[in-house]
């Protein structure tokens, strides 16, 4: 029986959960990547860092290094906070097209995938201390109460 | 009780190898299978086919025979030889790929190496590899992009730039670029200090490895964080090449090369992963010394037709340098003051019409970013004021348009980084010739195309020069000279500076012209006055060494001042003034005013006229050249 059980858990899709980007120790906040650590010369120039190897093996929501696929989006927003909020804002830039591309937004929905995002900003950033996980939650409920967009919220 | 336990262990090891041998009794390799497996096929002269080679990054040895690997982890060899032994792990591999099915899963490159060359599959149960279609599925790389970010324009000490891959999930799609896969080979330091980091990464001591990570980490770290622009070539690799390498790379998990900063650096190993995607390139052997990042692009793109595709992904400084340049000047008054006085309702922008203040705001915003990647704003005001205007900025109704910077410093653009140049010319009216030889990079004067306009490097320049009927002599001996003249502009206010160290012949208290070693540091600022014309105002310190002076040297300051302008794709001119008055040791001053003009005559021979009017002790005297340079 238990072993059914999460046999049953493990085939389950994970988008049918309500996603919490938290339990992959992420949710970065607007501008933490904005932070200017002064890049050392040195491991410029030479290429050193403190990055590790592809490892093996699974850890929270990564296997052997690469993020799994229902985490994918998340992924993005999380590291790209404030070049979403920019690009947002603009209603133009690559990490707005890019997350068009992830959510699967069609040639012709481009535009008001961006123009919608544009005027709901508001409520996408709502203050300062926004997390990942409210950016992306409230981007998928946008989505969701629009008409035409309505289909892609599914792939949030 | 510590040798007590110590037997227990000993006890239940040997219980437990017992029990697995018999519940999991271990398919023999027989010799049989074994000689019916090589029956068509030689080990040896298979175990030296370029992919097996390519496969455990060996490397033929310099002196004695045989190959070694670059690789140190000692899990990644199933031989205990195989480090040396290309055969003696080619055997090894096909034996446990026989009687341990795990390894097919470990080794999913070797598996399909040596399933197509030996008759290995009807002794091998078919199985899925789940984990590793698993990782295969997330990545689905449809095409391999090699990236390079271009140097640091502070910081010409990392001219040499660096070199990456992506694994592409969409080749047509650019949209998909940031999230793609990238594989990067670095080495692992834990965090030791600067002097000792340097030392160890130059002569050996390191580890390297490869890892993978998003693209857009890397566009974080090179393009914003280190403010590199990053050039991307497409590479025209058939699918079947891709998931090779792809499967290879699951191969190099938690695995460890040797590194060294010059030759068995980041660019040579990435090099070691395209040999893998189509060995027949051998690139790898092309670098038997010293691996500039910059040459291997050269050498990846030129000589094997790999090129599909450039792309040029700008950095956020050159971002924010081409809005400023694309906005007008009364806008980027408004924007620079909602910045400066922490306001974004400044009485100013109250006139403009929404696409304006659109601009406005995404000026200000690029300027306050800026800022704020530097460090030079409290996050207690930037952070809030960053968030308000992007929610003003989102309320006006317009996309802005995308920005359309200089495609510039395209490194397969520049000329060769040696030049050797024969001079003719007459100092003090005595006719001279003078042979030249430079060892790298770039000078201000040489064509610009790839470089980063007014940053020039020179190391080790070294001049004979015969005056008349007399020897031939050491002229001079520069052993380095930096340019780095970054332009300012209202909101960037850069310094600009120059450094030069060399043995130079001057005039000195002596008859005849006498060697000095010369030392100069001028810091100040410059600016573009028109598109490819640079002005530059400079001052610091000079010393000079000689026997000739007092005290054996010449201690003082001076003043350095000129423009260089790229006047046509062939064209250039250049004038300098340098003076410097020296207080301590021998009192003299010095004067060099010099005017230049370079003529290309194609993309590795230059022409150069050159006029000075100096004075090195007491006396002013005149020295024209023509000089021919050819690059190489």
């Amino acid at each position: 029986m238990k072993k059914l059980l999460i046999l049953l858990l493990l085939t389950l899709p994970t988008v049918s959960f309500a996603q919490n980007i938290g339990q992959c120790g992420w949710g970065s906040k607007i501008f933490d990547g904005q932070r200017g650590i002064a890049p050392q010369a040195l491991a410029a120039t030479t290429n050193i860092n403190q990055t590790s190897a592809i490892t093996s093996g699974t850890s929270g929501c990564t296997q052997d290094g690469v993020v799994r696929s229902s985490w994918k989006t998340a992924a993005f927003i999380d590291s790209n906070m404030n070049k979403l909020a920019r690009d947002i804002s603009r209603g133009e830039g690559e990490s707005l097209e890019s997350l068009a591309s992830l959510v699967g937004v069609n040639e012709k929905d481009n535009a008001l995938f961006a123009k919608t995002l544009q005027e709901n900003f508001d409520d996408i950033f709502i203050s300062q201390n926004s997390d990942s996980n409210a950016v992306y939650s409230s981007i998928k409920s946008i989505l969701a109460s629009n008409k035409s967009l309505v289909e892609y919220s599914a792939n949030l | 009780m510590q040798i007590c336990n110590h037997i227990k262990w000993q006890e239940g090891f040997f219980l437990a190898t017992l029990v697995l041998f018999l519940t999991f009794p271990q398919k023999l390799f027989s010799e049989s299978i074994k000689n019916n497996i090589f029956n068509k096929v030689s080990v040896e002269s298979l175990s030296l086919d370029p992919t097996w080679l390519a496969l455990g990054h060996y490397s033929k040895n310099s002196v004695l025979p045989g190959y070694t690997s670059f690789i140190d982890s000692k899990n990644f060899f199933i031989s205990n030889s195989g480090k040396y032994s290309p055969q003696k792990e080619l055997e090894a591999t096909v034996n446990k790929f026989i009687t341990d099915s795990n390894y097919i899963c470990k080794y999913p490159a070797r598996y399909e190496f040596l399933s197509k060359k030996l008759p290995i599959s009807r002794y091998i149960k078919a199985r899925e590899c789940r984990d590793f279609k698993e990782w295969l599925d997330i990545i689905n790389p449809k095409g391999v992009t090699l990236i390079f970010p271009s140097s640091f324009v502070s910081n010409p000490a990392s001219a040499f730039g660096h070199t990456l891959i992506r694994l592409d999930e969409a080749q047509e799609d650019e949209r998909a670029a940031l999230y793609s896969y990238s594989i990067n080979f670095s080495a692992q330091t834990y965090g030791e200090p600067g002097l000792l980091y340097a030392f160890k990464g130059i002569f050996g001591g390191y580890n390297g490895y490869f890892s993978i990570a998003p693209y857009y980490k890397l566009v974080k770290k090179y393009s914003d964080l280190e403010k590199r622009d990053i050039w991307e070539y497409g590479l025209n690799l058939t699918k079947k090449e891709v998931f090779f390498l792809t499967r290879h790379i699951w191969e190099l998990r938690e695995v460890n090369f040797s590194y060294y900063y010059f030759d068995e650096n980041c660019s040579y190993h990435l090099l070691g992963l395209l040999d893998v995607a189509r060995p027949s390139l051998a690139l790898r052997s092309k670098f038997p010394f010293v691996v500039i990042p910059g040459d291997t692009v050269k050498e990846i793109i030129e000589d094997t037709g790999l090129l599909k595709k450039q792309v040029f992904r700008p950095s956020i400084e050159t971002k924010f340098t081409t809005r400023i340049d694309e906005t007008d000047i009364n806008i980027q008054r408004i924007s620079k003051k909602i910045i400066d006085t922490n306001n974004i309702k400044v009485e100013e922008i109250e006139n403009l019409n929404i696409v304006d203040k659109a601009k406005t705001y995404d000026l200000a915003y690029d300027y306050l970013e800026h800022l704020m990647l530097k460090d030079k704003i409290d996050p207690k005001i930037s952070d809030p004021l960053a968030l308000k205007l992007l929610k003003t900025r989102s309320k006006l109704p317009y996309r802005s348009k995308p920005l359309t910077p200089d495609k510039r410093a395209n490194p397969l653009d520049t000329h060769d980084s040696k030049k050797i140049s024969y001079e003719v010319g007459s100092i003090k009216n005595k006719v001279y010739q003078n042979l030249s030889l430079r060892n790298a990079y770039h000078g201000l004067i040489d064509k610009p195309d790839g470089f980063i306009l007014g940053s020039s490097l020179e190391f080790i320049n070294v001049g004979f020069r015969q005056i008349e009927e007399q020897d031939l002599k050491l002229n001079y001996l520069d052993l380095l000279n930096i340019n780095s003249l970054s332009q300012k502009n209202l909101f960037l206010n850069p310094i600009s500076w120059n450094f030069y160290s060399g043995l130079s012949r001057r005039d000195t208290k002596r008859k005849e012209q006498k060697l000095v070693y010369e030392n100069n540091l001028y810091l100040g600022s410059s600016s573009k006055i028109i598109n490819s014309t640079v002005v530059y105002l400079l001052a610091g310190a000079s010393s000079k060494l000689s026997n000739n002076y007092h005290a054996n040297n010449a201690t003082g300051l001076g003043v350095n001042a000129g423009l260089v302008s790229y006047l046509s794709d062939k064209l250039a001119l250049k004038i300098d003034v340098k003076t410097n008055r020296y207080w301590l040791g021998e009192e003299h001053r010095d004067l060099n005013l010099s005017s230049e003009i370079r003529y290309s005559i194609n993309n590795s021979l230059d022409l150069n006229l050159e006029f000075k009017r100096k004075k090195d002790y007491q006396e002013y005297f005149n020295d024209y050249s023509l000089s021919l340079s050819y690059f190489f």
